[in-house]
């Protein structure tokens, strides 16, 4: 059985610690293209997390008998499954969300935080705490790309989730068009990947000092 | 030129001079568009200054002087109606993000003024391009006003570049050589960045060689144009005098941070400026053409530099600077 | 030698995952696949029934456009040089002309609505577009669409202009979306195109 303390530790890990975005800075292409809109960007969230999570979980219960020489296509097989599988649902039942997130949804089986914990950590860890990992990883990956978007959709649009925010959304505010397109993407992630690791950096001075 | 010290702002020469030479242009900003346009110079330099300070601090630096050319020269490239929090946003990006986050004075790969520029010129399209303020005419100019843009008959007129764009006729170049017609505040008087070109050129202050060739590039490119019977092109001398292309082949291109190091890779350089800016004036949906033509050629500066060092290696001594 | 040793192992294992995963996915596909075709339709419907001037309600279900589209909405005939017609009590009360062009980042496909006159415009709408959005999305929103409303068509090479927000505008022109240049343009070019050649057939026809 997963002991508690491991799993938080790999919760926490994946989430902050190394966090795919911006400690590993992995699958950035996504990141640019659908962070415009918060709504987009929770459902690409979503999609990503079960993708991590699900694929996660089947590497890890199929590693004992995949062999090593086809265990890469073994993931990338199992991981456009679930790509696909979320993207057919999202085109019965969200049909409008489908055509925002256009191809985006598509190219996740390409992004490399997924396959990235298949082989770093589902290769070598029982499913259900591969499970967790991937979980967390897309969390991670989540979080990032929404605070992204909350940055760009306030800015660039003047409303969250659609919805207009008062200052932002009246003609006092002029909308930062280029928030809008994907450049704003690049300076906004630059700016919270600045801002995290000086806060990672900060909390690390004073563990090291802490010991001493 | 680098003095270490516990001083706030670094002595450079090189920058005192492009300052002086832009001094013209600054007046003839305030004749034609008001004294509105005196305090943009002032708020961009006291806003760029700020922004470098906060960066240099840090690293416990001095400031340099080279800020405040950067700070003039993207005051003069805005229009003069420009909203002050527009001016003031584009300047702490220029500074912040073209200049500090390389490393400082330098460092930068683009030249910061045009980093601003371009910045503001995607973010706040309305702001900068929807209306010009019409140049003051009479004798006195603009120097009895606030702001020329006040006048509400005349809010909305094309700038020459944008009439080309458009197909219509360009004003006469008389008025283009004055510059009393609307525009960027500083860069509308041809007369004003010659009288200030011409200090830098002789001064010895900006590279010859790139003006020179910026300047001969973009005649012949234009002259092609006109020979080959080309539609969109407006002839070389309207070209020539229209839309700041002077003011950034003789304050802008010649940035010494961001242009490259060696003479012949300079001269690759200058010739990208002057092709790339005749084919975005004349066959794209941009006006800017001299901002992005500028920040492409930064972008391989380095590597135009790298490709001529290493040919020049193990047959001969690198090859020297010359001497400003 | 265990089984996972073996040559054949491999290949064997490797066929074995496909076939069930594309199992899987065959028959979700299927499962989903009249659904998916449906919204397909319906979205082209809806279009067609927001560029007529017909009152959808507010909260409208696929089905309901389902059925109005199929009792008003007939084929294109001969008259209507490819338009859809809108025929309610057996009077023609507009025409939908499906458009279809390049847009800034993907295909836009729209349809605009025509008065029985063949001049006066009902509405746009679109139905598939990439466009960035804030920027070139915004054509889908009311603001930019509700202007083509009461546009005449005029008898000019652009019979209907994009213009720039800071021109003025006249009986057959509209604002472009500030900051969307190129969708704009890309739009105004395509629909010129259409209308110019429906305008042509329309002509042909009758004379």
């Amino acid at each position: 059985m997963v002991g508690r303390k491991k799993t938080k530790d790999v919760v926490l890990t994946a989430v902050w610690g190394e966090n795919p975005v911006f400690r590993q800075i992995l699958g950035i292409c996504s990141a640019l293209a659908v962070t415009n809109l918060v709504l987009n960007t929770m459902v690409m969230g979503a999609a990503v997390i079960f993708t991590t999570a699900l694929s996660g979980f089947t590497v890890s219960l199929l590693r004992k008998y995949t062999p090593r020489i086809i265990r890469m296509m073994v993931e990338v097989l199992i991981i456009a499954f679930y790509v696909i599988l979320f993207d057919q649902a999202l085109k019965a039942y969200w049909p409008d969300m489908s055509g925002n997130l256009g191809p985006y949804v598509g190219l996740i089986i390409t992004n490399c935080i997924i396959m990235g914990r298949a082989e770093a950590f589902a290769n070598n860890n029982p499913p259900l705490l591969s499970f967790v990992d991937g979980f967390s990883s897309g969390a991670g990956y989540s979080l990032v790309l929404i605070c992204v978007a909350v940055v760009r959709e306030l800015l660039g649009m003047g409303s969250l989730m659609g919805i207009p925010v008062p200052f932002f959304s009246s003609a006092l505010w002029d909308r930062w068009i280029i928030m809008v397109m994907p450049p704003g993407a690049f300076f906004t992630l630059a700016v919270i990947v600045w801002l995290a690791r000086t806060m990672q950096k900060d909390t690390e001075e004073k563990k090291t000092k802490g010991s001493k | 030129m680098e003095e270490e010290g516990p001083r706030i702002l670094s002595r450079q020469p090189i920058m005192r001079r492009m300052v002086v030479a832009m001094i013209p242009c600054i007046l003839a900003s305030i004749y034609f568009f008001g004294w509105r346009s005196l305090i943009i110079v002032v708020v961009s330099c006291i806003v760029g200054f700020a922004a470098e300070y906060f960066f240099a601090r840090r690293r416990k630096e001095p400031v340099t002087e080279a800020v405040f050319v950067s700070a003039i020269i993207y005051a003069l490239i805005m229009p003069p109606t420009v909203p002050w929090h527009v001016l003031v946003f584009g300047m702490v990006f220029a500074i912040v993000f073209g200049k500090m986050v390389f490393g400082g004075f330098g460092f930068n790969i683009f030249n910061p003024a045009m980093v601003g520029r371009a910045f503001v010129y995607i973010c706040f399209p309305i702001a900068l391009t929807a209306t010009w303020a019409p140049a003051a005419q009479g004798f006195w100019g603009a120097l009895g006003t606030w702001s020329t843009a006040l006048n509400p008959d005349v809010i909305t007129t094309a700038t020459p570049m944008a009439l080309a764009k458009a197909g219509q006729a360009v004003p006469p170049l008389v008025h283009l050589m004055l510059g009393r017609l609307s525009g960027t505040m500083g860069v509308t008087s041809v007369i004003a960045i010659l009288i200030g070109g011409g200090y830098v050129f002789i001064s010895k202050t900006a590279n010859r060689w790139i003006i020179l060739t910026v300047i001969s590039t973009y005649v012949i490119l234009n002259g092609l144009l006109v020979i080959l019977n080309v539609k969109v092109a407006p002839g070389i001398l309207p070209a020539l005098f229209g839309g700041g292309f002077l003011f950034g082949a003789f304050f802008m291109a010649t940035d010494p941070v961001s242009a490259p190091k060696t003479h012949r890779a300079r001269i690759v350089y200058s010739v990208i400026i002057a092709g790339s800016t005749v084919v975005i004036r004349n066959f794209s949906v941009f006006n800017g053409g001299f901002m992005f033509s500028l920040l492409i050629a930064n972008m391989f500066a380095p590597i135009i530099d790298h490709a001529f060092k290493t040919r020049t290696t193990g047959k001969m001594p690198l090859e020297k600077d010359d001497p400003k | 030698m265990s089984l996972k040793d073996r040559a054949w192992f491999p290949i064997v294992y490797m066929f074995g995952i496909t076939l069930l995963l594309s199992t899987i996915l065959i028959i979700f596909g299927t499962l989903t696949r009249k659904r998916v075709k449906e919204n397909e339709t319906v979205a082209f419907e809806r279009a067609v029934l927001e560029a007529l001037p017909i009152d959808l309600p507010a909260a409208v279900t696929p089905n309901q456009i389902h059925s109005i589209y199929v009792s008003d909405i007939r084929e294109a005939n001969d008259s209507s040089a490819g338009a859809l017609r809108y025929v309610k009590e057996d009077t023609l009360k507009g025409f939908a002309l499906p458009l279809e062009g390049p847009g800034f980042w993907a295909p836009i496909k729209g349809v605009i609505g025509i008065e029985p006159d063949g001049l006066t415009i009902t509405g746009i709408a679109f139905y598939e577009q990439n466009e960035t959005p804030g920027l070139g999305g915004e054509i889908t929103k009311s603001t930019f669409r509700d202007q083509f409303k009461g546009k005449k068509i005029a008898e000019t090479e652009t019979p209907l202009q994009i213009r720039n927000p800071s021109e003025a505008l006249d009986g057959s022109s509209v604002h472009a979306i500030t900051g969307a240049t190129q969708t704009s343009n890309r739009l105004a070019a395509f629909l010129n195109a259409y209308l110019l050649e429906w305008r042509k057939q329309r002509m042909d026809r009758k004379w």
